[in-house]
């Protein structure tokens, strides 16, 4: 699904944010990304985003150089994947119901579909009864998945999560991995940076260890 | 590596629906951006109106100026289907003499009618003209000459020109007066007055934009998050333009309603002391008014500036907004 090959990416013409990165995640895989803040988390799923072309190698999503992708070909491809921010990035002027929808709007969507498509992503997130909420009324972990309901309500093949726990306590933490477990179980390859490693550990999943932009560790689930 | 291609643009293709029904979301998009946009505006009525307001008054200065020109045209019309020339006979010339010339000049090359003023008929009108009856009725001799009003067939000013001379060479004709002179100041007027009228549509066409574009660009400017967030998740760069250009029509067709309001208003407030004066001269001068055409285009250029400047602010601001 996902194939790095020698992907190196340097700001400012100094400063290596990444360098010779190599590996392949599987579709249909579960994979943590960890390491310390700066290691690179955040940049390397930049890459996949295409927030970011990397300075050096290729980045092959689902078979294809997404380096080679023309800028008007980029909303597109990214329509393909489901992103969870830890900001949440909720838009505060419309309620829940609305927030999961934008990305069914954006893609032009039938209405008839949209609602139905829409209240079956807040269910699964269990946050149906708070569709006509506005964000700024939930707390954060409940905004953290309206964030989540609203990166799987496109059926993504990709789910790509930046510290999606990252401001929450451990049990809320828990409920949200839970829910990335359920939608990798129905076969949605997920990616998620996290330097919570008591939490990875106890999830047994793929782990890419990052420091200082390069990988530095690779273990498969245990 | 799965060789199904999901995650790529031409997957999304693929798994978008038909382009009848691709045609019927951005048709809907469309009509939601079109609502949506009004909406924006109305829930902040001052900030709309008065920028609808500056909008107006850019509009309205080149628009009244224009008017006026047209009013002065249509004038300049009727001036040169009167332009006539005046041939002053020779004071000697008596009434037999005078009649037997206006003949001549009636049959003269390039003169479309005559009309002879007797130096009897001309103290006349003099006197009543200038109500000095009494004064006048006290000289012994008449001191006017007997004159002819020639009308030309061609009024062009050259043309005219050409026939004084001719005329001017007459037996028994003293002098020829033409009274091109200030009808040619008013040409030259009327031709700087339309000019003037052209540079100040351009420079207000431009304050237009920058009105609309200024506005446009806080608007973006405040919904900078949305916008990131949109991107992010897969908005194209016409997605995230539309509600602003809608915002930039909208402010414009405020703008020309207002504006065309404006001219009415200024119109009517005028008429009143236009028509007396006219009437004071013995004319009957109404001042033009837009029409139905003019009115249209007056909206739809109004409409089309604030198109335009909401474009050129998206355009310039959305290079400038990457997501983060």
């Amino acid at each position: 699904m996902i194939l790095f090959e020698r992907v190196g990416k340097r700001y400012g013409g100094r400063f290596d944010a990444l360098a010779n990165l190599d590996f392949r995640v599987q579709r249909g895989e579960m994979v943590f990304l960890t390491g310390h803040s700066g290691a690179g988390k955040s940049s390397l799923l930049r890459l996949i985003m295409l927030l970011e072309r990397p300075t050096r190698g290729r980045v092959l999503v689902a078979g294809h150089d997404i380096g080679r992708l023309h800028p008007s070909q980029v909303p597109f491809y990214r329509r393909q994947i489901g992103v969870v921010f830890q900001d949440h990035q909720l838009l505060h002027d419309r309620s829940i119901y609305h927030n999961v929808a934008l990305p069914l709007e954006i893609r032009g969507a039938d209405p008839r579909d949209v609602a139905r498509r829409v209240r079956a992503a807040l269910d699964k997130v269990g946050l149906l009864h708070r569709e006509k909420a506005l964000p700024i009324e939930l707390s954060g972990g409940e905004q953290q998945r309206v964030g989540i309901a609203r990166a799987v309500v496109n059926k993504p093949s990709l789910l790509l999560a930046d510290e999606p726990t990252g401001n929450l306590d451990p049990q809320l933490s828990a409920d949200i991995m839970a829910l990335f477990e359920d939608f990798n179980r129905i076969g949605t390859t997920v990616m998620i940076a996290s330097h919570d490693l008591a939490l990875i550990a106890r999830l047994r999943h793929r782990v890419l260890r990052l420091r200082e932009g390069r990988l530095i560790g690779d273990e498969d689930a245990a | 590596m799965s060789r199904k291609a999901v995650a790529s643009p031409r997957g999304a293709r693929a798994q978008s629906t038909r382009s009848s029904s691709r045609f019927h979301a951005w048709l809907r998009h469309h009509r939601s951006m079109l609502g949506d946009s009004a909406r924006r505006l109305l829930r902040a009525p001052v900030g709309t109106l008065l920028t609808m307001l500056a909008i107006a008054i850019a509009l309205v200065l080149p628009a009244a100026l224009w008017l006026a020109l047209d009013s002065a045209r249509l004038l300049d019309a009727e001036l040169e289907e009167s332009a006539t020339l005046t041939v002053y006979l020779e004071q000697h010339i008596d009434e037999a003499q005078a009649g037997r010339i206006d003949e001549a000049l009636a049959a003269h090359a390039g003169v479309a009618r005559t009309r002879l003023i007797t130096a009897a008929e001309g103290m006349a009108e003099f006197q009543q003209a200038l109500g000095l009856a009494d004064a006048l009725g006290r000289l012994e001799d008449n001191p006017l000459p007997a004159s002819i009003v020639v009308v030309p067939d061609d009024p062009a000013p050259d043309a005219v020109r050409r026939l004084a001379d001719s005329l001017g060479g007459v037996n028994g004709v003293d002098e020829v007066r033409l009274d091109l002179a200030w009808l040619e100041r008013l040409r030259h007027l009327a031709e700087l007055g339309s000019r003037l009228a052209l540079a100040l549509a351009v420079l207000f066409g431009l304050g237009v934009l920058l009105v609309v574009g200024n506005t446009i660009r806080l608007a973006v400017e405040s919904r900078r998050q949305e916008i990131e967030v949109v991107m992010l998740i897969g908005a194209t760069h016409a997605f995230v333009r539309r509600p602003f250009l809608y915002s930039g029509a909208w402010y414009g067709l405020g703008g020309g309603l207002l504006a065309w309001g404006l001219l009415t208003l200024g119109s009517q407030w005028l008429a009143m002391p236009v028509t007396a004066l006219a009437a004071s001269y013995g004319a009957t001068f109404s001042l033009p008014q837009l029409g139905p055409s003019g009115s249209a285009i007056l909206l739809v250029c109004s409409t089309l500036l604030g198109l335009l400047g909401a474009w050129i602010a998206v355009s310039r601001h959305l290079a400038g907004i990457r997501p983060r």
